[in-house]
Order: structure tokens, then C-alpha cells, then sequence
């Protein structure tokens, strides 16, 4: 069945990242990159609205600093994610553009944005999209063919919610998406390639480790190679974890500076955060190759211009716990794949935040100084490998791609919730897929004429912990005592990851079956790393981090409350070695939340936020008995009552005004 | 082998009626095909070959129904290369088997052998 001529059409793979995305496709027998029509061979992934038009990619961010609420970008840290997920709601203020949940049960999130004069608010799948679109342009403008299918990757430790949002927003794009491709998986593709052409097929097994750190993800996976088959022994990582983390670290630091030097915040200027940030930015590429480096940003806000030295031995300070938090991921997924670590014979570095030299330091030092493999280009390695899984899946391409396999694994645990909240593990994690298990239940009580079957997904003992996939229920089983029915579940997950439950009843034959990549609005759960490794640390940390995260919000409204009740009381009231001792007290806290305050828990902003009260408490005591010596405070506001006024001066003196003048009343 | 390894955890729950080396009787089927004797390597190398047969990205152009079966065959082929490829595991494997073999000469009771399809005839 070979398309006819003017119906032929290409199978692209498009490395879809938070930051920067890149297209690829398989022709005559090698990879091209694709570059864009900027000539890049990676697009941002920027979408903005001006008054006149949409731009996409370069274009969006050349004109940032002068629309920063209308540049969209980082969709792929919002896809897939509930609105009032902890991370989505830290990273909200972060974003320039607006962020709103959509008033629904599934509380999805809906970025609003300003299209010529109107408000429009689009789904981060549609964003996602758009950025596809680009793609698929650029790449049609290569080919001069139409594309419509095309291999997606994502970051390994995905989960179903966020790969589903990725195979949408390639179906919104009008593409046919053949595969969802794991990132670390598609540039072990790129890594065998190179390596099978220098030196030929390896026919002994070879194991690799991927360390794949890009602009927001960050993903490890151990492969074994042999004769051109690629088999995913395991994978790790962080969904939330990459460049623009690191990025913020130093926004930060800057703005605690900038505060310091000035006295003035910047935060609520989005133009000048926006341009702060794009410096930042830039330092940190530049602290790649140098050792330091100056952010220089002329009147940057109230017309103070901004400048500081940055050293690389600031930089790794300001981001060090991120770092570290990454060799965890490592450690974890050579334990998971059964190996020693002088049995991996290549670490593979992929993505942009490799380039630092810390990273490369830590990484080297894990695996006692064995030397890193660079010889892949860590921006267009996924690209790379995805265009290869293309023409493998659509059967394009040369014999050697046709020989070679990629045998690749589900990164979470599936099971269903038994007897007491438990969670019964039917697939364990990093199970080769397509995979199918089953496993006889039985009902709980006598006479139950039916159960409800509930999917969940994640690594901990108890299901209320694990992200909650979906629900369904077989009815109608035959009515007998407990125990007695037997009801089969089987779970079945095809190549993209995509899970589908059936129950069925061995007497009455009765079936009941949901895909879960089809269940719409389910709850979205979203640091996975977190579950992992809490699953193994003691239970309740949930509580614990989302209580940090929580008594953080909480001192920052009280302080903007403290400020706002600083401005409120006039001199007349506040003494100004008060007024002066109180917004001393307000600029430490901010620089305490700045510095100290990114790595605090909730007993540290619990303690600041008492110590601030106890500030005020005091300040406010004093004004409070100053004034219940008035006898009436609001003639201070009359005019002609200036008595009165000077009758509070003659107050402080030590003088009872009602013993002056009349009550007025 | 040692005793620890019959009590050791199973890297994989297999189901002891499917017969995964080749047998003397030619009419039994053999999902991956070897000796059983074969080595670890011997294991993989099968898999890895029949794996590029029946993965479903191997399948592109077939018909729907020819795609499901393949799938179906892919997943016994890594049942039984999750078996075999874990030393334990293939010990405590064997062990049953050579179990329901000796109940068979003692009481006749033949055990059931099943599996959905044979490789010996793909590695020829």
C-alpha cells in the first residue's frame, strides 16, 4: 500500500520542550534536523497574541519584554495538571500571563490572554498545539510535503494524565501521533545510531544511562543495547525540575539585590521581571563557559538601573540543593534496574542544563570519574531519536531502521483499591509494555450484587496517596456470601502507554471495561518523584510539603497585610521611630523569604510570621492605648475640631484633653 | 543453585503449564524456543529476535486482528523472558516443572501444557 505521489507524506518526530522545541525527520536513509524559518534548528516554544496578530516560536519571545502578559510560554509545566496542583500554583507566580482555573469539577487550568482587545482563554493542550503547528510547518516547509503523523516525546516520568494532554494537543494540531516517545529513550535512539556507525553493531550488551536536564523536565533511564535492540530497563526523574528552576534561583537573587540597593520592589512591574529574567537567563548559558558574569539591566524599575556580578560559585551555591536533588533520580534507577554502576559503560548528557559544569562534576563523581559521553548534540538528540521511531513505526525508512526496536517500560506502578484504602499492584513499574496482567478479586460483603473498580496509579501502600486514574463498576454478579464470586481484572497497556481495565465475572460472564486514557476530568496527580520517594520515607510528608508550601502563602498575605497597615496609619498615630523599627522589620522578612526562605518548612514561616505579629502586636498596643485616651477618635477627621487634634498633642504631653474642652456631642 | 533461591522472591509471577524451552515431544509448543539448558545470553538473544518480530512496532500495515494476535504474542514471549532471565526465578521455574514431570510417571496425572503459539518454527 505505497501512497501515491502527490499523497506522500512524511512521519516527522518533534522533540516537544518546555523551552525549546525541534523537529526531525528520517529521509533517504539519515536524520535531518529541521530548521526553522529563522534558521534555527530549534524553535522556542513561545506562542503570544499582539493587537494584530498570533506569533509563534522566535517571533513570540523577540517581542516579550514589550507584551509580557500575552507571551505564553512553559505550557508543558501546566499540560496535564490540575489548576490547584501545589506546582501549578507556585509557578503561577512566576508566569507573566495569567493563569485561571476553568470553575469545573476537573479544575483545569486556562491561560487568558488579551487577542485584539478581546479575552481569550485557551487550554495548555491548545498551546501545546500551536508550538506543534509550528513544528509541522516547519517541517512541511522542508519536505514540501504534507506531514500528518509525527512521534511525540515526553519527559519518561510523565504520567497518564500528561501524555494523554501531549497526544491531544498533537490530534489539535491536526497531526496523527503515531507514538509518544519517552525523551531519554529517543536520544539513547540517537546515542546507538552514532555509536553504531562509528564502531559497528555492538553485538555484546552494552547497558547506558541517560541523563536527559532540559528546560523543565528531567528524566534518567538505563538501557541495554544489543544488536540495535533498545531495551528500557528502568526509569527515574523529577516532571518539575530543569533550566528555568535554576533560572528563577538567580531572579531571585537579583531581586533581593535589586531591593537591597534601592529599597523599591520590582515584583509587580511584569515588563521589568520579564527583561530581569531574560539576563538571568543568559548569565547562566554564560556561566556555562565563564566563570563570571555581570546581569546588567538598564532602568529596570522607577528608573534605577540594575547591575551585579554573578560568579559561577554563587550560581552553584544559589542552585546546589536542585543539583544534589537530582543525583537522587540516578541512584534510583540504577537500583531499579538491577545493576552495579561499573556495569554501565556510557552516561549519555541530553538537554541544556547538561552544560553546566556542576551537573557534569556531580554526575562524573556519582560513577567514581568515568568519562561523560558529549558526542551527541544534547539540544537535538530527542529530535533526533524521535524522527528515527518514526519512520521505524510508520515502516518508512532503511533496512538498518527497520532492524533496530525500542522495547521501552511504563515509569508507574497500576493497581485498583482493595479492602481498606490498600492498593493492590496489578503492573509494577518499569514493566516492558505492551503489557497485560490479570488477577482474581472477590466481593467483600455477602450478597453484593456489585463492586466498584477503582484504577490508581503511583508507588505508595495506600491508594489515597497514589494519583487517582478512574472508576468504574460491574454489576449485576450473581448474589452469594463473601468471598465466594471471582471476579477477574485485567489490565492491559498498549505501546503509548495507554491502560485499559476490564472486570469481568467468571460465573455470570458479565464484563465492564474503561480505558483510562479516555476518562476525561480525572483527578491529576503531579509530583511523582515526590510519591517515589516518600514511598519509601515515612508516610504523611504529603501533608508536610504541601503544609510548607501552604504556611509560605500564609506570611507572605500577612506581610502584605503588615505592609499595607504600615501605609494605613498616619504619623499622627505611628511615631516614626515605630513606623521605622516596623519597616525594618518588614524588609528582613522579605530578605529572609528571598534567601533563607526557598529552603524553609512551615515551622520557619510559622516562627517569622509570629515574630512580625508580635512586632505589630506591640506597635499597635501602644497606638491602641494612646487612643482609648481620646474620647472620641473620629473628630480627628472634622474640620475646625483642630483642638482636638492639638488636644492629642497635649495628650502625649501628658495633659487629659476632656479636662480642655467641651464633649461635642 | 542454592536453597535460597527457591525461597527468593520471583522477579515474575509465570504460570508453570506454559512450556517455554523446546521439548523432546515435537508436538509441544515452546514459546521462546531454547534448550533448556541455554545460557543467560542464549535467553536474550532469543527474546531480542523474536521480539522484532511480534513488537507492535513491527506490525505496521497488518490487519487489525493479525496486530491484536501479535501483541498477545509479544506479552507471552516477555512473561517468559521475565521468567527465565532471572536466575532465581528460572530455578524455581524448572523446579515445578520437573515436579509435575515426576507426579506424571508416578500417577499418571499429565500436566496441561499450553501456550498461544510455538517459536520454534520463527528462530529456524
Amino acid at each position: 500500500m505505497s501512497p501515491s505521489p502527490e499523497e506522500k507524506s512524511y512521519a516527522v518526530g518533534i522533540d516537544l520542550g518546555t523551552t525549546y522545541s525541534c523537529v526531525g525527520v528520517y529521509k533517504d536513509g539519515e536524520v535531518q534536523i529541521i530548521a526553522n524559518d529563522q534558521g534555527n534548528r530549534t524553535t522556542l516554544s513561545y506562542v503570544a497574541w499582539t493587537e494584530q496578530e498570533r506569533l509563534l516560536g522566535d517571533a513570540a519571545k523577540n517581542q516579550v519584554a514589550s507584551n509580557p502578559t500575552n507571551t505564553v510560554f512553559d505550557a508543558k509545566r501546566l499540560i496535564g495538571r490540575r489548576f490547584d496542583d501545589p506546582i501549578v500554583q507556585a509557578d503561577l507566580k512566576l508566569w507573566p500571563f495569567k493563569v485561571v482555573s476553568d470553575g469545573s469539577k476537573d479544575d483545569k487550568p486556562l491561560i487568558e490572554v488579551f487577542y485584539q482587545g478581546v479575552e481569550k482563554r485557551f487550554h495548555p493542550e491548545e498551546i501545546s498545539s500551536m508550538i506543534l503547528t509550528k513544528m509541522k510547518q516547519t517541517g512541511e516547509a522542508y519536505l514540501g510535503h504534507r506531514v500528518r503523523e509525527a512521534v511525540i516525546t515526553v519527559p519518561a516520568y510523565f504520567n497518564d494524565a500528561q501524555r494523554q494532554a501531549t497526544k491531544d494537543a498533537g490530534e489539535i494540531a491536526g497531526l496523527r501521533v503515531l507514538r509518544i516517545v519517552n525523551e531519554p529513550t529517543a536520544a539513547a535512539i540517537a546515542y546507538g545510531l552514532d555509536k553504531s556507525d562509528k564502531s559497528g553493531v555492538a553485538e555484546k550488551e552494552t547497558h547506558i544511562l541517560v541523563f536527559d536536564m532540559g528546560g523543565g523536565t528531567f528524566d534518567v533511564s538505563v538501557l541495554a543495547i544489543q544488536d540495535s535492540v533498545f531495551e528500557v530497563k528502568a526509569t527515574a526523574g523529577d516532571p518539575h525540575l530543569g533550566g528555568e528552576d535554576f533560572d528563577n534561583r538567580i531572579l531571585s537573587h537579583c531581586i533581593a539585590d535589586f531591593r537591597r540597593k534601592h529599597q523599591s520592589d520590582p515584583t509587580r512591574n511584569q515588563r521589568a521581571l520579564r527583561r530581569l529574567r531574560t539576563q538571568c537567563e543568559r548569565a547562566k548559558r554564560l556561566l556555562s563557559t565563564q566563570t563570571s558574569v555581570t546581569i546588567e539591566v538598564d532602568s529596570l524599575h522607577e528608573g534605577n538601573d540594575f547591575s551585579i556580578r554573578l560568579s559561577r560559585a554563587k550560581f552553584e551555591e544559589l542552585c546546589i540543593d536542585y543539583f544534589k536533588k537530582a543525583m537522587e533520580p540516578v541512584e534510583q534507577c540504577l537500583k531499579d534496574s538491577n545493576l552495579p554502576q561499573k556495569a554501565i559503560t556510557d552516561i549519555v548528557m541530553v538537554g541544556g542544563s547538561t552544560r553546566i559544569p556542576k551537573v557534569q562534576e556531580l554526575i562524573k563523581a556519582f560513577f567514581n570519574g568515568k568519562e561523560l559521553c558529549k558526542s551527541i548534540n544534547p539540544d537535538e538528540a530527542v529530535a533526533y531519536g524521535a524522527a528515527v521511531q518514526a519512520a521505524i513505526v510508520s515502516g518508512q525508512g532503511s533496512e538498518d531502521v527497520q532492524n533496530m526496536l525500542l522495547l521501552d517500560v511504563a515509569p508507574l506502578s497500576l493497581g485498583i483499591e482493595t479492602a481498606g484504602g490498600m492498593m493492590q499492584v496489578l503492573i509494577e513499574r518499569n514493566s516492558t509494555v505492551p503489557t497485560s496482567k490479570s488477577q482474581d478479586f472477590t466481593t467483600f460483603e455477602d450478597y453484593q450484587d456489585h463492586v466498584d473498580i477503582s484504577v490508581y496509579e503511583g508507588e505508595r501502600a495506600m491508594v489515597k496517596d497514589n494519583n487517582f486514574l478512574g472508576k468504574f463498576t460491574l454489576k449485576d454478579i450473581p448474589k452469594s456470601l463473601r468471598g465466594v464470586p471471582k471476579i477477574q481484572v485485567t489490565f492491559t497497556i498498549d505501546t503509548n502507554g495507554i491502560l485499559q481495565v476490564r472486570a469481568e465475572d467468571a460465573k455470570s460472564q458479565k464484563r465492564s471495561e474503561i480505558q483510562i486514557a479516555n476518562e476525561k476530568g480525572r483527578l491529576t496527580q503531579n509530583d511523582i518523584q515526590k510519591m517515589l520517594q516518600e514511598a519509601e520515607k515515612y508516610k504523611g510528608e504529603d501533608e508536610i510539603s504541601k503544609g510548607d508550601m501552604l504556611a509560605k502563602e500564609e506570611l507572605k498575605v500577612y506581610m502584605q497585610r503588615f505592609e499595607k497597615g504600615i501605609q494605613d496609619l498616619d504619623d499622627t498615630k505611628l511615631q516614626r521611630e515605630d513606623r521605622e523599627r516596623l519597616e525594618g522589620k518588614l524588609a528582613d522578612a522579605y530578605k529572609w523569604l528571598e534567601n533563607d526562605g526557598l529552603k524553609a518548612g512551615k515551622p520557619e514561616f510559622d516562627g517569622k510570621q509570629k515574630e512580625l505579629q508580635a512586632v505589630m502586636n506591640t506597635v499597635m498596643l501602644k497606638i491602641n492605648r494612646s487612643q482609648t485616651e481620646f474620647w472620641d477618635q473620629q473628630v480627628v477627621h472634622h474640620e475646625g475640631e483642630k483642638t482636638i487634634d492639638k488636644g492629642g498633642f497635649i495628650l502625649h504631653c501628658g495633659v487629659d484633653i476632656r479636662d480642655l474642652i467641651e464633649d461635642p456631642q | 543453585p542454592t536453597d535460597d533461591d527457591f525461597g527468593a522472591p520471583k522477579a515474575h509471577e509465570f504460570d508453570r503449564c506454559i512450556n517455554y524451552y523446546k521439548a523432546t515431544d515435537p508436538t509441544v509448543p515452546t514459546v521462546l524456543g531454547i534448550d533448556e539448558y541455554a545460557t543467560q545470553e542464549e535467553v536474550k538473544k532469543a527474546y531480542k529476535k523474536l521480539s522484532l518480530v511480534y513488537h507492535p512496532d513491527k506490525t505496521a500495515g497488518m490487519g487489525a486482528e493479525q496486530k491484536e494476535e501479535y501483541a498477545a504474542i509479544f506479552i507471552e514471549l516477555k512473561n517468559a523472558y521475565l521468567t527465565l532471565s532471572d536466575n532465581p526465578t528460572r530455578r524455581q521455574y524448572d523446579r515445578e516443572k520437573d515436579r509435575d514431570k515426576a507426579s506424571f510417571e508416578i500417577n499418571g496425572f499429565k500436566p496441561k501444557t499450553r501456550a498461544h503459539f510455538d517459536a520454534s518454527e520463527v528462530l529456524k
